[in-house]
């Protein structure tokens, strides 16, 4: 948590993941965030920790802008906002008013952030996506995995994610420049090409391709022994032993049948009894165990963490990296900032909002007056 | 000026490898003047090239991501030529220096006392060594910011240990929820997530301090660790786990929620994902591969039980997928409203129309390169993708304009070239 952008009003009209958490990373440096939703709440509240995750520290107003008196109100919200952060498809944005010419008419610092799967122009524009289409299109799931089996996967939320944190760095950039006198502006974020963008290969992949004309495939590039995943007596450990880290990862290994490599071989190339009492050597050894004799050597290596790893680890409770979170009234643990950024940091989490949770204190705030907030209410306009 | 929303901004890019240089690029795309600092006497594995002259049948065999010069050719000064190096380096300008002598960084304080921020991403302690700390670098620019990119980060137990990107993913969790579902992750191949969120990082911290700066006059340190940043991108499992005390299993291609799939299709290694949320896309799918009569199977009427006969589903779907292209299994599916696409290859993706139709790539001519496409910056301002405003940079091709920027003299400038701070070669030594 920071206060970098105190003072700085965001209204997220969003819904879903990518910009819910683009959003959610301003909160994090003391943005005033205000989370839009229907009166019955944004579909990501059906998994309770998705929506935690992306809008803790927001405010959250519910509003139902199929009507008219509603969608006026939003306007009196938007006259004093600084950013708009949406993900509207073309069918929506034309129900809700909600374009962004439109938006930015009469607004002149106004920065909107769209966050769509393909953004608003092109021939797939009206197409759907969900994390692992996007994935498959524009990262580089292609060559991931074994080549007799499918493509393999990434993690869930990491692609998602890496769309919202690339939406924020040129949302926070677009601030910077308002902040300095220039207007506002639209800016039109693709998740299809926010991943065609990732340096998780594929964006030096389509250089290389460019430049030798050949696409990488699955098994086309081959791994050095020792593979990236060995396992051992309480689960899976990584070490890498190419270059220079060969001789110290013989050293600790201290296996003859390792003496005949002068360098770091193919796996493919290593004889089965190799591979086995490489095997027989780390089976009776913990991953951390295994990892701490590689690290005083200087050689790459580290256990591979479950969750239950991640927060009991003695380098992250050092740098007291989780914080509490309320999910409903249960005791949560959520990844602390996403840099740190030197300030103090509170041990929690401020919560998510419960919908409609703001509602008259915003409308208050924005100027809406107290008849207008009522009749809203009569109507059912808001939650 | 250029415009943009970082225009003014000046950034030292001290990076190394991919993530440190892809940040500052991005900054670069957004408006900032960027400048390379390079030392013409050491040569950085990874970064402009795995080594600095290798030789033509060296880079034959080796996998193009890694090894992939312009027609395999590492050409006179293959440095320029480097695929890793090249995405990272439009926008940006290049100065060498040897910072490990005392001349040379007298130089590079006075381009600090011109900068706002500084970026490394070396290993903790290879800053220090070269006497470039956060104190040094605020002697020079009492207002200056530092983002400094590690894989532990600058603190606590494990700050100095030996890291690849693959050990980042090994601790950071990614491996073992990401693995095909029931197989261990020794059967998916390696993936490097945090690299690109490194880069977003590094971009994050520095304009942060920017924005830390108006307010308070003050520059920031910034901290950004890789496995810390690489656990917020998971962040919602580490939630449910430290919440209900679940073990997080991988799903492999299969989704927590929904149905999903990665479906072979016709042609040699084609793939297409498919995303079933609800009945409605249910409903859709059943008509596009002509078996409405599935729609009120009672094997397969709701989500739940359509997760329970997941194996059956997938047969379904891929008997019918195997008799498409990936492309038309795609379309099909989108033009009823179902999530779905091709898998595409390196090919297929810088050939792809909607890329195309958008200007997500850009041509760019560098002398020593040549003209090639390169993926663009990732978003479009008011409609529009700028215009690189200049090619990937060759090492020390600003010399003559920024050494006369800092106020060095002729007479300086030929002693420092004479000392070899000054060249756009690495020395001969490096081979």
């Amino acid at each position: 948590m920071s206060g970098v952008l105190e003072g700085l009003r965001v209204v997220d009209l969003s819904t879903g993941i990518p910009a819910g958490f683009a959003a959610r990373l301003l909160a994090d440096n003391g943005a005033d965030v205000i989370k839009v939703e229907s009166p019955s709440g944004d579909v990501l509240r059906q998994d309770i920790y998705d929506f935690v995750y992306c809008n803790m520290g927001k405010r959250s107003v519910a509003l139902d802008l199929e009507d008219g008196d509603a969608r006026a109100a939003l306007d009196v919200v938007l006259d004093r906002a600084d950013v708009v952060i949406e993900s509207c498809d073309a069918v929506g944005r034309e129900r809700y008013g909600l374009d962004p010419d439109r938006l930015r008419a009469g607004r002149e610092t106004l920065i909107v952030i769209s966050v769509t799967p393909f953004g608003g122009s092109g021939p797939y524009r009206d197409w759907r996506a969900s994390e692992h289409v996007l994935y498959g299109m524009g990262h580089e799931m292609y060559a991931t995995g074994q080549p007799d089996l499918p493509p393999g996967p990434l993690a869930p939320y990491v692609s998602w994610l890496t769309i919202g944190f690339s939406a924020a760095v040129v949302t926070l950039a677009a601030m910077y420049g308002v902040a300095n006198g220039q207007g506002g502006s639209h800016y039109d974020i693709s998740g299809f090409e926010a991943m065609a963008a990732s340096i998780d290969r594929r964006a030096h992949a389509l250089v290389a391709y460019a430049y030798c004309g050949d696409p990488l495939t699955r098994g086309g590039t081959p791994e050095m022994f020792p593979p990236h995943a060995n396992p051992c007596a309480d689960g899976w450990v990584s070490v890498a032993a190419g270059g220079l880290w060969w001789e110290p990862f013989c050293r600790v290994v201290g296996l003859p049948e390792l003496a005949e490599f002068r360098t770091a071989p193919a796996v493919g190339t290593v004889p089965e009894d190799v591979h086995a009492a490489w095997r027989n050597w780390c089976s009776t050894r913990t991953k951390r165990e295994i990892s701490d004799l590689f690290q005083s050597a200087g050689v790459p290596s580290e256990p591979m963490n479950t969750m239950a790893d991640l927060l009991r680890d003695d380098h992250l409770r050092s740098r007291s990296f989780f914080k509490g979170v309320d999910v409903d009234d249960s005791a949560g643990m959520v990844p602390g900032p996403i840099v740190r950024l030197g300030g103090p940091e509170p041990d929690a989490w401020p919560a998510a909002p419960r919908l409609g949770e703001h509602t008259i204190e915003v409308l208050r705030e924005a100027g809406v007056d107290e008849q207008w907030i009522a009749r809203l209410t009569a109507q059912e306009a808001t939650a | 000026m250029t415009g943009l929303p970082l225009d003014g901004v000046r950034v030292i890019d001290l990076g190394v490898v991919l993530a440190g240089p892809y940040g500052a690029m991005m900054l670069a795309d957004l408006g900032a003047d960027v400048i390379r600092v390079e030392n013409p006497q050491i040569f950085v594995p990874m970064t402009r090239g795995a080594r600095a002259r290798p030789s033509k049948e060296s880079v034959a065999n080796v996998p193009s991501i890694s090894g992939g010069y312009p027609g395999r050719d590492p050409g006179a000064r293959p440095w320029n030529r480097y695929p890793w190096f090249n995405l990272t380096a439009r926008n940006k300008r290049s100065m060498t220096v040897d910072l490990r002598r005392s001349e040379g960084l007298e130089v590079f304080g006075r381009l600090v006392a011109t900068a706002d921020i500084v970026i490394e991403n070396s290993a903790p302690g290879v800053m220090e060594r070269l006497g470039v700390t956060w104190e040094w670098l605020r002697e020079q620019k009492p207002d200056i910011s530092l983002v400094r990119v590690s894989a532990f980060g600058q603190t606590g137990p494990f700050r100095d240990h030996k890291a690849l990107g693959i050990q980042v993913e090994a601790f950071g969790g990614d491996d073992l929820v990401r693995t095909y579902g029931g197989r261990g992750p020794d059967a998916n191949t390696w993936a490097v997530p945090a690299d690109h969120g490194g880069a977003l990082a590094a971009a994050y911290g520095a304009i942060l301090a920017i924005h830390h700066r108006r307010r308070t006059g003050e520059g920031l340190l910034v901290d950004a660790s890789l496995v810390e940043m690489f656990v917020n991108l998971i962040g919602p499992l580490v939630l449910r786990h430290a919440t209900t005390g679940e073990a997080i299993e991988s799903a492999g291609n299969r989704s927590r929620k929904w149905v999903q799939g990665c479906y072979p299709c016709k042609g040699e290694d084609r793939w297409v994902v498919v995303t079933l949320s609800d009945d409605h896309d249910w409903a859709a799918l059943c008509r596009v591969i002509g078996r409405p009569e599935l729609v009120r199977d009672v094997r397969f009427n709701t989500l739940l039980k359509r997760r329970a006969h997941h194996d059956e589903v997938d047969d379904i779907i891929a008997a019918w997928t195997r008799e498409h292209g990936h492309r038309e299994a795609a379309e099909l599916l989108q033009q009823a409203g179902v999530a779905a696409g091709p898998v595409l290859d390196d090919a297929e993706a810088f050939a792809d129309p909607h890329l195309r139709a958008r200007g997500f790539f850009v041509e760019m001519t560098q002398a020593d390169a040549g003209t090639h496409d390169y993926p663009g910056p990732f978003w479009l301002r008011n409609g529009e993708r700028p215009e690189p405003r200049r090619p990937p940079v060759r090492l020390g091709e600003h010399n003559a304009e920024l050494y006369a920027e800092l106020g060095v003299t002729p007479e300086e400038y030929a002693r420092l070239e004479a000392g070899g701070h000054i060249s756009e070669e690495f020395a001969p030594h490096i081979r």
